[in-house]
């Protein structure tokens, strides 16, 4: 091929070889008078000169061993042979430039060895000019880099690449998932993140040896590339962990699905070493920009999302969840805060009084932890306790606990005032192996009419948790003289087998029963029960949630006097436990329970009116859902309910003559009546209609509550008439 | 079972004071998460994480929002919105606290009556009393 290019004024047939090898080592004594001698070139750098009809010096044989060709093979011939084919134009365009005076520096490129080899060579070009300045020529110095691009080459793959997968690593994951995450948002399309750890992968390595091992992450490389776009990346991070970035989605479910699909794909049966091998994947995957951390922050969500995935089973597939990281971080802060609070001294104890209604006597109280908050004011366990039950934190409090209320015992015993004192003790602290130690040293200097005062209450559930463990820590408890009460009880499910386990002195009753068996016969039975219990097992028992009168007359009725609730007293700071004390005294209608009629009646109605909104619910559900025909008599009724029972038997005969007693009778017909339209409708399927009976039924019951509970002072007004009138000490 | 629609965080939803806006998100992320894990008959181990971090939510986001309040003398310029502002975040945490209450004793609260408080409180308290607060706050800024 033949090119005429213009250098300088002289028109040369450019890219024939007109002296090879003409070639000088600058710095063996240049020949040619001309200013390239910034050029100072060492081994194994050849320069090449193309000149135009003069003789340039000595020749060397360096380009013989870079191209191969001997003089009489290059002398006279085109250059082309030395130029792959794919670059047609580059000598010509260097040219161009030389002879507009320009040099070239370092320019990179390939040419053909005489074998047909490519070799890499770098080559720095400068114009030759005569005395006058003007260009005659070029010289280009080459230097052989084929090795050192290899290297480079390898060098850079490496830094990249897998050398056993070929897959991306992950610095190159790095840079993708830059690129990949710009594009998403700009697109608005999701990108699923994902970290993949195969299941039962060193199971194959140990058994069937390396080899087999790294056959096998080669073909799961081969499979994850196949499962997806050639937009998205798959990489491996090292040893069984890979990573891919999946794109392109509009949909949570589209990401979904591929995970699913590349599952499936790694799930199937692996041929390595002429044997089957098995392994699955578990995968972690974080979603883009629903998760919209940056691509370390990602990667480590993914990876959490993995061990969950590892967690639940294996061979499946988890979602990280941005929000509950969120939540998480927001509750360690609230740990934080709690943590502060209690160096800061915001946590105070106070005291809830417990009476002994029946001999109207305070026996003691129970220890509440309050947090005077600086901006929220006075928060109540209940608001904080819950969050850090799960967290050591609860023990650092417990103990703090522990430690205030035998101060707080220590000077009630020196102003003469004698109360046990109750505290809670979390689960978690129960829980602890050293939990009898710590309490030894928080005891120790207190003398035993310190200790004994001092009661432990520890949940029903907590003690169910391990039975056998601290039924020997209560009884460890038991033996440094500290009691223990078993509180919320009722709410767990203790069998009798368990209490018989367990040494405790009281049962506290669940303040939900309490505050439910006036309205729920259910929680009435429970109460019941729970107290009959204790009684049977010779303990005291508690009832907690006492908020009315009527809870106390219930609560003496069923044999429970030991008190605890509103109606007594809520808890107050300790400096004022001694004046409470001072100006208690109890409520003369605790004494109702121990007369005869007519406050016997008090209790009938109680039991009426607890009865009889139960006694309609129960009815209206069963006959609504009953297949049989509709018998609108049995609500209508009215003499059927307990109530109904209670007031044309034993009520009528008692106050049959009373005006109030006369105008329930029409109060609780209209029940009835509105209890059967409620079932008519509701079998009718007609919504709006039994929304509107259901409001009516709950207004006319609190209007029959409301007479019941007139009637019911009436009557205790009547018995505390009666006692003041009678004479002293005459039977009742 | 009535279907309560997951919630997406828009600009009605902004108060405009940041650090409020940035709790807001996470309760209403809590709302949604509390949206798909119950199922119609809820069970007592997830209503109990859940009811768990709103009590978190109310001590720390409460926290937040009254210091602002103190900060800017909400009470001494709307004596009655600061009242009754303080008023519903106790309302929220007894309502809370008897949940947690219930499923101790066995009661537990429905789905549909926790979605219901709850997107009642976004609708009344954060969309309403929240933004009354935020405006004031962006003012007072704004004007110091």
């Amino acid at each position: 091929m033949l090119r005429r290019i213009a250098l300088g004024d002289i028109q040369v047939e450019t890219l024939k070889v007109l002296k090879y090898p003409l070639f000088v080592k600058y710095g063996n004594g240049m020949t040619i008078e001309i200013p390239i001698n910034s050029i100072i070139p060492s081994e194994p750098e050849v320069i090449v000169v193309f000149s135009f009809g003069f003789p340039v010096g000595k020749p060397d044989r360096g380009a013989e061993q870079l191209f191969g060709y001997t003089d009489d093979e290059a002398i006279g011939h085109t250059m082309d042979m030395l130029i792959p084919p794919d670059r047609p134009n580059e000598e010509a365009e260097i040219l161009a430039r030389i002879s507009r005076g320009e040099r070239v520096d370092h320019f990179e490129t390939v040419r053909r060895h005489k074998d047909g080899r490519l070799i890499n060579i770098s080559a720095s070009i400068s114009p030759i000019m005569d005395e006058q300045g003007k260009i005659v020529g070029a010289s280009k110095i080459c230097t052989d880099i084929t090795m050192s691009k290899a290297a480079a080459d390898e060098i850079k793959y490496l830094a990249f690449y897998d050398p056993l997968t070929g897959l991306a690593n992950r610095r190159l994951m790095s840079d993708r998932m830059e690129q990949i995450l710009s594009l998403a948002r700009r697109t608005g399309e999701l990108v699923a993140i994902c970290m993949i750890d195969l299941d039962g992968f060193k199971q194959v390595n140990d058994q069937k040896g390396h080899e087999a091992g790294d056959q096998l992450l080669i073909e799961v490389a081969k499979r994850l590339q196949e499962c997806i776009r050639e937009s998205d990346t798959a990489s491996r991070f090292g040893g069984d962990e890979f990573a891919i970035i999946l794109g392109g989605f509009k949909e949570n479910s589209e990401c979904i699905q591929s995970i699913n699909r590349i599952i499936s794909s790694l799930a199937a049966p692996y041929m390595v070493v002429n044997e089957i091998a098995r392994v699955t994947a578990s995968i972690g995957a974080t979603i883009f920009p629903n998760d919209s951390g940056n691509p370390d922050q990602l990667l480590r969500h993914a990876d959490e999302a993995m061990y969950e995935a590892k967690h639940a089973g294996k061979n499946c597939y988890r979602l990280f969840n941005p929000s509950l990281m969120n939540q998480q971080e927001a509750n360690n802060a609230t740990f934080k805060k709690i943590e502060n609070a209690l160096a800061k001294g915001q946590f105070v104890l106070y005291y809830q009084p417990q009476v002994d209604c029946r001999l109207g006597k305070v026996t003691g109280v129970e220890a509440l932890i309050r947090w005077k908050h600086p901006i929220l004011g006075l928060l109540e366990p209940s608001e904080f306790i819950p969050l850090i039950e799960h967290h050591d934190l609860i023990i650092t409090i417990g103990e703090w606990v522990v430690q205030n209320a035998l101060k707080q015992l220590v000077k009630w015993q020196s102003l003469g005032i004698d109360l046990t004192i109750s505290i809670n003790i979390s689960a978690r602290q129960l829980h602890q192996i050293d939990f009898i130690d710590h309490l030894n040293v928080l005891l120790a200097g207190h003398d035993q009419n310190v200790i004994r005062r001092l009661e432990i209450e520890v949940t029903e559930t907590s003690v169910l948790e391990d039975v056998n463990a601290i039924a020997n820590a209560i009884h460890k408890c038991r033996e440094m003289g500290v009691r223990i009460a078993i509180d919320d009880f009722g709410t767990g499910f203790s069998s009798l087998a368990h209490l018989k386990k367990i040494p405790f002195d009281i049962l506290k009753i669940d303040k939900s029963f309490v505050l439910g068996m006036l309205r729920n016969p259910e929680d009435l039975v429970l109460v019941d029960s729970v107290i009959g219990l204790a009684t049977s097992f010779n303990r005291k028992v508690i009832a907690e949630g006492v908020e009315s009168i009527d809870h106390v007359l219930m609560l003496l009725e069923l044999r429970c006097s030991l008190m605890q609730g509103y109606e007594i007293a809520r808890p107050m700071p300790a400096e004022q436990i001694p004046s409470w004390i001072g100006k208690f005294a109890p409520n003369p209608l605790w004494k109702l329970v121990n007369s005869q009629r007519p406050s016997r009646d008090y209790f009938e109605m109680l039991l009426a009116e607890v009865n009889h909104r139960h006694w309609i619910e129960h009815l209206v559900n069963q006959l609504c859902e009953s297949q049989e025909s509709f018998n609108p008599d049995l609500l209508i009724d009215h003499r059927q309910c307990r109530f109904g029972r209670w007031y044309y038997g034993d009520g009528h005969r008692q106050f049959g003559a009373e005006n109030w007693f006369l105008s329930m009778e029409p109060v609780h017909q209209r029940i009835h009546q509105t209890a059967a339209r409620l079932c008519e409708h509701r079998r009718a399927g007609k919504l709006a209609e039994v929304k509107a009976e259901e409001a009516i039924l709950l207004f006319q019951q609190d209007e029959l509550d409301l007479l019941l509970r007139r009637l019911r002072s009436e009557l205790a007004e009547k018995y505390l008439m009666d006692q003041i009138t009678k004479p002293h000490g005459e039977p009742t | 079972m009535i279907g309560h629609e997951l919630i997406v965080w828009n600009d009605e939803l902004v108060t405009g004071v940041d650090k409020i806006d940035e709790q807001h998100r996470i309760l209403v992320n809590s709302i949604n998460d509390a949206n798909a894990r119950l199922s119609a008959n809820s069970s007592a181990e997830i209503l109990e994480q859940i009811s768990r971090d709103l009590l978190s939510y109310a001590l720390y986001h409460f926290e937040t929002e009254e210091e602002l309040m103190q900060e800017f003398n909400y009470a001494g310029s709307n004596a009655d919105e600061s009242e009754a502002h303080l008023r519903q975040h106790r309302e929220f945490s007894s309502k809370v606290v008897a949940v947690r209450d219930g499923i101790k004793a066995g009661n537990l609260i429905s789905r549909e009556e926790l979605l219901t408080f709850l997107n009642g409180w976004l609708i009344n308290h954060i969309l309403k009393t929240d933004k009354r607060l935020g405006a004031f706050i962006v003012a007072k800024s704004h004007a110091g």
